[in-house]
């Protein structure tokens, strides 16, 4: 081939070519390479398709700033799970807000309908614990909540300015609290029942009216059976600190109730209707607030008591509670002065309304007002009496207390128009109670306490001596000696004992013979009686000689007795009259005493130190 | 040397081919075969002077290429988690995003193997399959040194694939970062591979043949 112009193989025709005709259909003449394109276009359809199909609707939620929130990085989540992001941040229309854009996953549309609810999550720090850390590293995201069932889809939300307290799948029950201030309670703080938190609170918020503040709460499932239309909320923020009969005692529930606050929950009556959410309970201050409560505003309705007291007393107001045989039954929900005429001169007296609850009277939880004054009436008639009495010496607290009075001078419930039925009061010794009080306090004062110390000095002093003394160490060598006789005395006194048992069947058998005398002295009588005396006279007193001889020979079995009992004695005797020296005892003793006297030279320090400073009692220095 | 022997068509107007012979080479083992064998008596292959589907195939594998390649640009290439961000960066994103960052060189040479040489090549072939049928004019030593080319550069568009290849395989690292490829992976790669198989189904002999008819 390396001249081309010429033919190499001149002569040598070339061979023809062997063409076929190939068929002339249009399909036979494709080649099958085209399904290749085909498919590849018909993928990316299917995939161009499916991502738009899947692509998210657009919703857009309202917020007061946008911090951290940024276009295509902020996602949005629901139960920790995302479902859409961010597409753009832009400005409503006045500028008041910040509107986010956000794509969602379509499958979620539905459900996006006005109770849907958007807050962004931020790292929190709160008493309880952080919360939301993974926010610091990742940026903020929008946590969405919505419940489970479909509504009419929305796609315009306002956002949150902080989490919600439940989201609306959590079961269990919302409930509001009422209280008089929310300076105690932050949000978040725990619901607790027995100790165990079973809820959470919601900030508090003013309430419509202004008056006093209402507190959302949650109450998990299953603790929400709990609840009744008796529960009793208080508050068991902050510390107390209460001074009692049993000292000063400090209160807290747990260090997150002391910072956030906490409210605890019982519910102490049986029988309340259930509840619906959103029940409104009332929050207490403390535990026995609530407790007491219950006996005013619990379902049953209470029995109104008017009780007029003589003179003007400090310590009795609204809520004071109401005692009968020392328990609780009730409360004062009225004071009212009243001046009247009293024997041609002025006379102020209290009027006192006392609620009475009747189930507390003993009278069982379906008992009526009715039936609760027929019984107090009756309780009148013998001789009960209201009274005021002093709840402690501590402080000027009073109670009313219904009391029965013995021979009291007959008086009556009186029923008036207008006024709630009358009980008759007794005069108490209340009014010189806190005179009482400041008495117990100087006698306390008064007390020779500084003598009392010197003598018990003085006493340890002699005790001290009189170990010391010669006498003393003389007496103690025959302790042992005395011990040892007393080891020894034991098996007579056995002994003995075994005699007097065995002088016991003497006894029983004399006591036998004793009755059938008294037997046949009754067949003497009888048979007296039948007219056949004599014969039986003569066997009845041959029985009671035979019974007096039997009482004889018993009697003869105790002068043995006696004398080992004599010589008992005399050995116990022998015993006191040696006392051993050297012992341990006695060294125990020595040091025993010593350390008494040790103890007696603190409390003189003490004593002293009480003397030049007695704030120190109180102050612990 | 093929490159060679091109330089001799190109100066030489009048060259006689195997087919002006009645010879035929086989495509496979190269035995020369006399016309009208169908199949080579060395390697089975089958043995034709021209192969009549070869234009066919080039645009199937041509089209099947520019459809896979728009989703290729439209779909990320790579996602990237990291601790503190999440990412995914489309390809011409990708390469402004590195310009951005001042890395030219890596930019100018994500932008020329993934857009430029693939673009390029779409046109390149579609140009020489249109010239195999004379419906453009070309210079015909310029034709064949561009089919060379075609063939050449066409494994080169395959840079981005292996970069996201290695990525998605070194970087798992738990929450702090994670490298995955997007399905714009898969479709570049099917892209590249569509169009070097339609540069390959160009039968250089039609170029050839073009040729003579063109002198």
């Amino acid at each position: 081939m390396s001249d081309p112009k010429t033919d190499p193989t001149p002569g040598a025709t070339p061979a023809e070519p062997n063409v076929r005709r190939r068929s002339r259909g249009l399909l036979s003449r494709l080649s099958f390479v085209w399904l290749v394109p085909l498919l590849a276009l018909a993928v990316s359809l299917a995939v161009a398709w499916q991502s738009y199909s899947e692509r998210g609707i657009l919703i857009e939620i309202g917020f007061e700033n946008a911090s951290g929130i940024g276009a295509d990085r902020t996602e949005l989540r629901y139960r920790d799970v995302v479902v859409g992001a961010v597409e753009e941040v832009s400005f409503s229309e006045d500028l008041g807000e910040v509107i986010v854009a956000v794509r969602v996953d379509r499958r979620l549309a539905p459900y996006l309908d006005d109770d849907a609810e958007f807050w962004v999550v931020q790292p929190e720090v709160s008493v309880r614990g952080i919360s939301g850390l993974d926010t610091v590293l990742s940026g903020v995201y929008i946590e969405g909540s919505w419940d489970s069932e479909a509504g009419e889809a929305q796609t315009r939300f306002t956002g949150l300015e902080e989490a919600p307290l439940v989201d609306p799948t959590r079961p269990g029950t919302p409930i509001e609290l009422r209280a008089r201030d929310g300076n105690s309670i932050a949000n978040g703080a725990p619901v607790l029942y027995k100790g165990i938190p079973v809820g959470e609170v919601e900030r508090p918020e003013l309430a419509p009216n202004g008056e006093g503040v209402v507190i959302r709460a949650f109450i998990d499932a299953p603790y929400d059976r709990l609840l009744s239309s008796n529960t009793r909320f208080w508050d068991i923020s902050g510390v107390s600190v209460s001074l009692g009969p049993g000292g000063v005692s400090l209160d807290f529930s747990s260090l997150a109730s002391l910072v956030e606050g906490g409210v605890s929950f019982d519910t102490l009556v049986s029988g309340g209707d259930p509840i619906e959410p959103g029940q409104v309970y009332q929050l207490f201050p403390n535990e026995e607030a609530a407790q007491s409560s219950l006996l005013t505003d619990g379902t049953a309705e209470t029995l109104e008591l008017l009780a007029v007291f003589d003179g003007v007393v400090s310590g009795l107001s609204e809520g004071t509670a109401v005692r009968f045989q020392g328990v609780p039954v009730g409360e004062v929900t009225g004071v009212a002065m009243v001046a009247e005429d009293f024997e041609d001169r002025k006379v102020v007296r209290l009027n006192a309304t006392l609620a009475v609850s009747p189930a507390r009277l003993g009278l069982g939880d379906e008992a009526t007002t009715e039936e609760a004054l027929a019984l107090l009436d009756d309780y009148v008639v013998q001789g009960l009496r209201a009274r005021l009495a002093s709840a402690s010496i501590l402080s000027n607290q009073l109670v009313v207390e219904l009391i029965e009075i013995p021979d009291a001078d007959p008086a009556w419930i009186v029923n008036r128009q207008g006024r709630p039925p009358e009980l008759p009061t007794a005069d108490s010794d209340f009014a010189d109670l806190n005179a009482t009080a400041q008495g117990v306090f100087e006698r306390i004062n008064d007390l020779p306490i500084e003598e009392v110390l010197a003598s018990a000095q003085t006493m340890l002093d002699s005790v001290t001596d009189l170990v010391n003394s010669d006498d003393t160490r003389a007496v103690l060598p025959g302790v042992t000696q005395t011990l040892d006789d007393m080891r020894s005395v034991v098996p007579e006194v056995n002994e003995t004992l075994e005699t007097v048992r065995g002088a016991v069947p003497d006894l029983e058998s004399t006591l036998e013979e004793a009755r059938a005398m008294l037997d046949e002295a009754r067949q003497v009588v009888a048979d007296i009686r039948e007219a056949g005396i004599s014969e039986s006279i003569d066997g009845a007193l041959d029985s009671a000689v035979a019974a007096a001889e039997s009482v004889q020979d018993a009697a003869a079995g105790l002068p043995p007795l006696v004398a080992r009992l004599d010589s008992l004695v005399l050995r116990a005797e022998a015993t006191l009259s040696t006392f051993g020296d050297g012992s341990r005892l006695v060294t125990s003793t020595l040091s025993t005493l010593r350390s008494i006297s040790e103890a007696a030279d603190s409390l003189r320090n003490l004593a002293r130190t009480l003397q030049r400073n007695p704030n120190s009692i109180i102050l612990g220095r | 040397m093929p490159v060679h022997d091109m330089e001799i068509s190109g100066t030489e107007p009048r060259l006689s081919t195997a087919r002006a012979q009645g010879l035929i080479a086989c495509q496979r083992c190269g035995l020369v075969h006399p016309a009208g064998t169908e199949h080579c008596s060395r390697c089975g292959g089958p043995v034709r002077s021209r192969d009549p589907h070869s234009l066919q195939r080039v645009w199937a594998w041509l089209f099947a290429g520019i459809v896979v390649y728009i989703p290729a640009n439209i779909y990320p290439m790579l996602r990237t988690a990291t601790l503190l961000d999440k990412e995914e960066s489309t390809i011409v994103g990708g390469a402004i995003e590195l310009f951005h960052h001042g890395s030219y060189m890596v930019a100018t040479v994500v932008f020329v193997a993934s857009i430029l040489i693939p673009i390029g090549k779409f046109i390149a072939i579609a140009y020489l399959a249109l010239g195999v049928r004379k419906a453009v004019v070309m210079n015909a030593h310029q034709r064949h040194k561009l089919f060379e080319v075609v063939e050449f550069i066409g494994r080169w568009s395959m840079i981005d694939v292996f970069v996201v290849a290695i990525l998605s395989a070194l970087v798992q690292l738990g929450s702090v970062a994670i490298i995955n490829p997007g399905i714009a992976a898969v479709s570049f790669a099917l892209s590249v591979a569509f169009t070097m198989l339609s540069a390959q189904s160009l039968d250089p002999r039609l170029i050839w043949d073009a040729d003579e008819e063109f002198k």
